[in-house]
């Protein structure tokens, strides 16, 4: 891909004469132009000449003659117009990004030095004004307020003599201002989306959907050839209709696919694309998106169709990525002749829930995990010291990703976090981070943020030997408080006293809670839908409800479920009745005869 | 302290003193070590540095055995170990093979490794680890998904040679969206 600079010489002519003063080089300082490209910036859709054509307005500004100072000057960088610039609030595509480099520039007043541009140009938006040591720097947008700006070099005169001039550098766009969408506005997006899908087809319709009305309206930047932009899209798609078949990302001034890639792992279903009218420049884009099987692609308005002479190079070219198409730009393909390769791929064993490898196993785990989480729960976890055996060992981990390890919102956990892949050159915080023995293991476990777990959700898979539990928590507390986290946590354990369980060995997994996880979490069982009306308490029954609370002094609560009432009451309230001796007891009492909380009793509740 | 039965292992650890003697053949070898008293720390730091060693040679030779040499994967568990997939149970190692052989090919990545030495009183003094990872897979004509999944390796005599083999006595499998 082409760039191109231009270098314009300074030029001191200062009124009054020139003050010597320090300098960076000796003598006459003239840059040389690095191209002899003095051509105007690339159009969009053109395939203009690189070299050559008519000098642009940016020559009439090279100085001639040489002494020259390093003073304040503006470098204007341009962009190669293939990369775009993320810029926060850019309206507009193929821009000249202005990264003005003004020596000495901070000590001038932001204000003064954008209100004079504005003044001697065009009004503009200056983006991400920042200082860089002594430099100044900023983005602008648009090819024509660069080139007013150019016209105002020279024009402004600072307090100490010294005239402004216009430079122009080129250089890779910077990273620095990516910005993600917010939670918010991934909302909003999700819902335009949403309008634009056609579950009938399973399409989903992304033409031009940066001047969305919906987007527009709520302010929200979502241009298609940008990574961020890209990227939330085809996280909207995986976790919502994944099982897409036709996609049109017309209309996107696409010039890379190299954020698209991911849809080949995450939409494998998709069948039709519509990349039409982009600005794709050649057909090897298209390999980042080997591995879609698709029937149906139309290219038409990039500039790669200009690049085939003979329609016959055109198709073969596009069928190389694509074996199967049988549909480009809207034209009906012969069928290709393949090899029977294809055998159907086995399709995954159905996912069940927990799995217990007997009964009597199931019971004694269950209760376990009751207890072991109303305590766990409770806010202070040192009564787990009874559940763990006195040379008991537990370590935690959780997921190692690459890409953005600083976005990790498991902060609390990371410290902590074992994973020996990364620690092999470190046996001694390997070794640390096993926490051995009871005392230790339950006074890491006190330092955990407090935490609610979801209950009735937990899943558990047991074997003999050792158990495995996954579910979902919140954070009660602490700098994450009301974070959903998801969790694997293996147990093995040795019995224990009645039934009880002892735990020798504790892995504990942590990562977020996906959307979905957190949608279904703690939800409390609806009441079933019925046809006809949810009948209420009648009059007489509710005078009978009352009646017994009073007289029984219980605070009864009562919930309906389709035409099911029941009873509730809290638990301090409820008798329970020791069959053999006929002895009534409180549950309070009951919990002290019961002494050690790790075993099973028949109980029977009274009432 | 566990009185160490006098046996050829010993012998040639004593020989080689604390050097491990490990090679390679279609699954992999190590000199078993008799472990004392789990309540000395010198002896559990010695148990984890090894749990870390073989856990991280088990987790490469186990996931390349189940993406490039699928039918061999049965050899690394034991005769009557337990798999537990996505709620699935599998035990055996005919049911096993069955089970793999079903299974499409398979791509996964390991992302995170933690282990940890199972203690003496869980498996009657047999050496025993638990090896944890988590990372994703893709198997072919499925979208690629998390999983979570964890191991119970146990040290093995082996009719074949004179050196125990780990063996896999339980494995159990999830993918972290498993309910979508």
């Amino acid at each position: 891909s082409d760039s191109f600079i231009f270098y314009l010489s300074e030029h001191d002519d200062r009124v009054g004469g020139p003050k010597r003063r320090n300098r960076k080089g000796r003598g006459p300082f003239r840059a040389p132009l690095y191209s002899n490209q003095v051509s105007q910036p690339r159009h969009r859709g053109g395939h203009g000449g690189g070299g050559g054509g008519a000098p642009g307005p940016w020559s009439r500004l090279q100085d001639d003659d040489g002494d020259v100072t390093m003073s304040e000057v503006i470098n204007v960088l341009c962009f190669n117009l293939n990369y775009v610039c993320d810029l926060i609030g850019v309206l507009h595509f193929d821009c000249i990004c202005v990264w003005p480099q003004i020596p000495y520039g901070k000590k001038y007043d932001k204000d003064w030095l954008l209100s004079s541009l504005q003044s001697c140009s065009v009004p503009f938006h200056a983006v991400h004004y920042h200082t860089d040591g002594n430099k100044a720097q900023f983005y602008i947008e648009d090819s024509a307020i660069a080139n007013a700006l150019f016209k105002a070099s020279r024009k402004i005169t600072d307090k100490d003599g010294y005239k402004v001039t216009v430079i122009m550098n080129s250089c890779p766009p910077p990273s620095l201002i990516y910005t993600d969408l917010k939670a918010a506005d991934l909302e909003h997006l999700k819902q335009c989306m949403a309008k634009r899908f056609d579950g009938s087809q399973q399409a989903l319709d992304l033409n031009n959907i940066r001047v969305d009305p919906d987007l527009v309206s709520q302010n929200i930047e979502v241009t298609l050839n940008r990574r961020n932009s890209m990227l939330a899209v085809i996280k909207i798609i995986e976790e919502n209709i994944p099982e897409l078949i036709c996609l049109n990302l017309s209309n996107n001034r696409l010039y890379r696919l190299d954020d698209l890639a991911d849809i080949v792992n995450k939409v494998p279903n998709l069948k039709i694309l519509n990349l039409s009218h982009n600005e794709l420049k050649t057909e090897r884009e298209l390999d980042k998106l080997k591995g879609l099987k698709l029937v149906e692609l139309s290219l038409e308005g990039n500039p790669l169709c200009g690049h085939y002479k003979i329609q016959a190079d055109y198709v073969s070219a596009i069928r190389e990525r694509f074996p199967k198409l049988l549909r480009l730009d809207g034209q009906d393909l012969p069928p290709p002749i393949v090899f029977d390769l294809e055998v159907a791929p086995a399709t995954l064993p159905p996912c069940k829930a927990s799995y217990f490898c007997s009964e009597e196993i199931k019971n004694i785990i269950l209760c376990f995990l009751q207890q072991y989480y109303s305590i766990y729960d409770s806010g202070d976890r040192q009564p787990l010291l009874q559940a763990y055996h006195d040379g008991a060992a537990f370590s935690l981990s959780i997921p190692f990703t690459l890409q953005n390890p600083s976005k990790s919102s498991l902060g609390e956990y990371q410290k902590d976090s074992r994973n020996i892949r990364r620690m092999k050159d470190d046996p001694t915080t390997r070794f640390r981070l096993i926490k051995h023995t009871r005392l230790n293991v339950v006074a890491f476990l006190n330092e955990l943020p407090k935490t609610q777990h979801d209950i009735a959700s937990l899943i558990v898979d047991a074997t003999l030997l050792a158990f495995t539990v996954s579910g979902v928590f919140k954070e009660i507390d602490g700098k994450s408080r009301d974070s959903f986290r998801a969790f694997s946590r293996v147990f093995i354990a040795v019995p224990a006293g009645n039934a009880g369980l002892c735990i020798v060995n504790d892995e504990l997994f942590v990562r977020n809670a996906t959307t979905e996880e957190i949608r279904r979490a703690f939800v409390a069982p609806a009441p079933t839908p019925s046809s006809s009306p949810v009948p209420t308490l009648s009059a007489p029954q509710q005078e009978m409800l009352a009646a017994f609370s009073q007289k029984s002094g219980m605070n009864l609560e009562w919930s309906q479920k389709g035409t099911q009432l029941s009873l509730s009451t809290k638990l301090s309230q409820v008798c329970f009745v020791n069959s053999s001796t006929c002895t009534v007891h409180t549950y309070r009492e009951l919990k002290l005869l019961l002494s050690d909380p790790w075993c099973i009793h028949r109980v029977s509740a009274g009432s | 302290m566990q009185t160490r039965k006098s046996n050829p292992i010993t012998k040639r650890r004593k020989q080689f003193g604390s050097q491990f003697l490990r090679t390679q053949i279609f699954g992999w070898r190590s000199v078993k070590c008799t472990f004392s008293s789990m309540a000395s720390t010198v002896d559990f730091r010695t148990l984890v540095d090894q749990s870390c060693r073989y856990s991280d040679e088990f987790v490469n030779i186990y996931y390349d055995c189940i993406d490039k040499r699928r039918r061999n994967l049965t050899r690394l568990y034991l005769d009557k170990a337990t798999l537990v997939w996505n709620g699935n149970a599998v035990t055996g190692r005919d049911a096993l093979s069955e089970f793999f052989e079903s299974l499409p090919s398979s791509e996964f990545q390991v992302q995170s490794l933690d282990c940890q030495p199972v203690h003496e009183q869980a498996t009657q003094g047999q050496t025993t680890l638990l090896v944890v990872t988590a990372g994703s897979v893709k198997f072919d004509g499925n979208k690629q998904r998390y999983f979570n999944q964890n191991f119970l390796l146990t040290a093995q005599a082996s009719p074949n040679s004179d050196q125990p083999v780990w063996k896999i006595a339980s494995d159990c499998f999830r993918f972290q969206d498993w309910a979508n």
